[in-house]
């Protein structure tokens, strides 16, 4: 076991710096220049000036010699400063993680909660309505854009009926709380500050409905289609023939050989969730790291670009690896091969 | 009792009379190979939605002999009064009936009546029909754009910007005065087109290396095991992003960008549906019989394991659309002013007034993705052999 986990962890390892090695590959194969984006017209038209700034920023450097100098940093755990907001890159990610960590977990529980009793149902009462009404929510889930339900949302629920918030974490007559965790719903409460509490978790609402559509689509049609497996299987008949009530034959027998693809797909489900906040947080001017991911490509800012790539690289590592553990222990026969 | 009834041919049809309501406690499934794969494989059809049917091809009591060595320990009644019980939740049964085989001719024979069959066939397969016209009919619009939309689609109009929905413009103007119908039938043929080549080119090019490197084994396929493991770690729109930064925005380059990411999903099922088929009996046959393993992998394992491919192509079509989409709202994907139902969501983006401007293209993505899933869940379900006798 545990030489499977340090095998597993140094594949990773070696894929986050493949994957950094990609991105620098393709990011340094454009054409614009960041020098241009940060420079106003003036400035740039000064060689002087765009010599000076190619510089400091080490853009005179031959490319390799640019990764060389960021891996080194890399392990040292310094991402770089960003060209576009002079800070640390690390300093960035810290700022901008927690909005967006706060969103997936929300998104995630919320799409739990729904789509496992869900997907359950449907698979105990097949064909009835509450069947086809899981169907049904779990396709448009995923067969719907996720920027236009956002629109849709923000359109009919603000700004037709009016019922939820705007944009943005918390609303512009709010004071923000003191960062302890950078998570709104656990800061707040640390600074007594109820209202901002509600506050944001309104602001949380649809937001958090948006993005948990489509993972809710998932859940719902794996634990289904599990859970229909699991009760095909002989030792249901058996527990049936034992004389054990249908819903201890169920939950207890059924449902946790069922979990297995279900946390397979659902820790996918998360890591895609974290990673892939960019259109929902665009709509809801979230202050994640998805909105700095797409200003930082705009900005054609190399090190943030790089700083983001490590940090969705890592994630889907992590979880891909915990995923795999889980799988080991959750199903014994996976180590006995 | 003779053996099977019919042979494994290919699609892997073999009988299984799965008789009984809900839990179904008399099949015996299981795949009977383990790939030890953990994230695609492991029984790609038993992960998805099986279909309680009642489509049961079951005519005769005679099928019900030939099939009841599957079921060891049962005898003929037991059977029929298995189907019977079934049957009398489908169809009435007239009262007085004698014997219990007489019951079971008779619900057979109602079950297999035209309307009852029709109805199980609307009741299976409704939703992939409706689905497939859905498909039908934006493909008609996107071949078909130039010659039923009302207006041209670049013409600018600024002094009739924003109008809303009315006689003239079914579905209102956005804000240069472009009709928005126009536009979203248009958008229709930049969609389609991006999703069909992507997914195309990609699920050609993955299956083929996933199913190579399956059956060459060794290090070709732990190489293509890392290579997809290392594809994985890029969401697709970062990646575009960082192709969009490297070799400027576009269609072609966004295309290139989503082939990128979109190769390895069809690489690691083509490999697991591969690795099911590699150690049957028929591949080793063929192998003693002295066939090389180009013709091994092409002639006969790919037929057996193109269902599952298929599948995921037609639900991958509707994927690519959403994914091409996304793009184009943030800018990176078609160059305006190209319609395309992502980008012209996004110029409405802050006309929550004017709500037609956005809602319709997405309105739209959305039927197009839904008629591809639609599609995609009914070729699943007839294509896989658990669930077609359930």
């Amino acid at each position: 076991m545990l030489r499977y986990v340090a095998s597993r962890l140094l594949i990773a390892a070696v894929m986050v710096v493949l994957a950094t090695l990609v991105i620098f590959l393709i990011a340094n194969t454009v054409p614009g220049d960041p020098v241009l984006t940060q420079l106003g017209d003036i400035a740039a038209n000064n060689p002087v000036i765009v010599a000076a700034y190619r510089h400091k920023w080490g853009l005179d450097l031959p490319m390799w010699d640019r990764y060389w100098i960021f891996l080194v940093g890399l392990i040292h755990g310094d991402l770089g400063i960003s060209i576009s907001s002079q800070r640390p890159v690390l300093d960035d990610i810290a700022q901008y993680a927690p909005a967006t960590i706060e969103l997936s977990t929300v998104a995630f529980v919320l799409s739990l909660l729904i789509g496992l009793p869900l997907g359950v149902i449907a698979a105990i009462e097949r064909d009835s309505w509450i069947d086809h009404l899981a169907r049904a929510m779990s396709l448009i889930g995923v067969s719907s854009p996720t920027f236009w339900l956002a629109f849709i949302m923000l359109a009919v629920f603000y700004g037709w009926l009016g019922w939820a918030p705007g944009p943005g974490q918390i609303g512009a007559d709010q004071f923000p709380p003191p960062v302890v965790t950078g998570i709104m719903l656990i800061d707040a409460p640390l600074a007594g500050q109820w209202d901002t509490f509600w506050d944001a978790a309104a602001h949380l609402v649809l937001p958090s409905i948006v993005l948990a559509s489509a993972t809710l689509g998932l859940i719902t049609r794996t634990t289904r289609a599990a859970m229909l497996e699991a009760l095909s299987q002989d030792y249901i008949r058996v527990a049936r023939a034992k004389g054990l009530v249908r819903r201890a034959v169920m939950l207890g027998h059924a449902l946790p050989n069922a979990m297995l693809p279900v946390v397979t797909l659902g820790g996918l489900a998360y890591a895609q969730l974290l990673t892939g906040t960019v259109l929902t947080e665009t709509i809801f001017s979230w202050p994640g790291l998805g909105r700095y991911t797409f200003q930082s490509a705009e900005f054609l800012d190399f090190p943030a670009i790089m700083g983001i790539t490590i940090i969705v690289a890592v994630v889907y590592v992590v979880v891909n690896l915990l995923v795999d553990l889980s799988y080991a222990l959750l199903d014994p026969r996976v180590m006995r091969r | 009792m003779a053996g099977e009834g019919r042979p494994s041919t290919s699609l892997q049809r073999t009988p299984r009379k799965d008789i009984g309501s809900r839990a179904n406690p008399w099949i015996k499934s299981g795949d009977g190979h383990d790939d030890g794969d953990n994230s695609l494989g492991h029984g790609l059809f038993s992960q998805q939605d099986t279909h309680q049917g009642n489509f049961n091809d079951l005519r005769t009591l005679g099928d019900l002999c030939v099939d009841s060595n599957h079921h060891a320990g049962m005898t003929e009644e037991t059977l029929a009064l298995l189907q019977l019980r079934k049957s009398a939740s489908a169809s009435p049964i007239p009262a007085g009936a004698a014997s219990g085989a007489d019951l079971a001719l008779l619900a057979a024979e109602a079950e297999s009546s035209i309307a009852g069959r029709r109805r199980r066939w609307l009741r299976r397969y409704g939703l992939a029909a409706a689905g497939g016209a859905l498909i039908l009919f934006w493909l008609l619009a996107a071949v078909l754009a130039p010659d039923i939309s009302p207006y041209p689609p670049d013409v600018v109009h600024v002094a009739g910007r924003l109008a809303p929905p009315s006689a003239a413009h079914w579905l209102g103007t956005d804000e240069l005065g472009r009709d928005v119908l126009t536009r979203v039938l248009y958008g229709a043929r930049t969609s389609l087109m991006v999703g069909f080549v992507v997914v195309l080119a990609g699920a050609a090019f993955g299956s083929l290396l996933g199913a190579v490197a399956a059956y060459i084994r060794g290090w070709a396929e732990e190489a293509l095991m890392r290579a997809t493991d290392l594809m994985f770690c890029f969401p697709p729109i970062i990646l575009a992003m960082a192709i969009a930064a490297a070799l400027g925005i576009g269609t072609r380059n966004t295309v290139i960008a989503m082939l990128v990411v979109w190769w390895p999903k069809f690489a690691r099922l083509a490999r697991s549906v591969v690795i099911g088929q590699r150690s049957q009996e028929y591949v080793a046959a063929a192998q003693t019989v002295g066939f090389g393993p180009a013709h091994i992998l092409l002639r006969q394992i790919v037929p057996n394991a193109v269902g599952p491919l298929i599948v995921l192509v037609t639900l991958d079509l509707g994927n690519a659309i959403l994914v091409f989409a996304g793009l184009s709202f943030l800018g990176l994907g078609v160059v305006p002013p190209t319609p395309e139902w992502g980008s012209m969501v996004s110029e409405g983006r802050e006309l929550v007034s004017q709500w037609w401007v956005a809602t319709f293209p997405g309105l739209a993505i959305l039927s197009v993705v839904m008629g591809f899933n639609f599609v995609g869940d009914g070729l699943r379900d007839w294509l896989d052999p658990h669930a077609r006798r359930r």
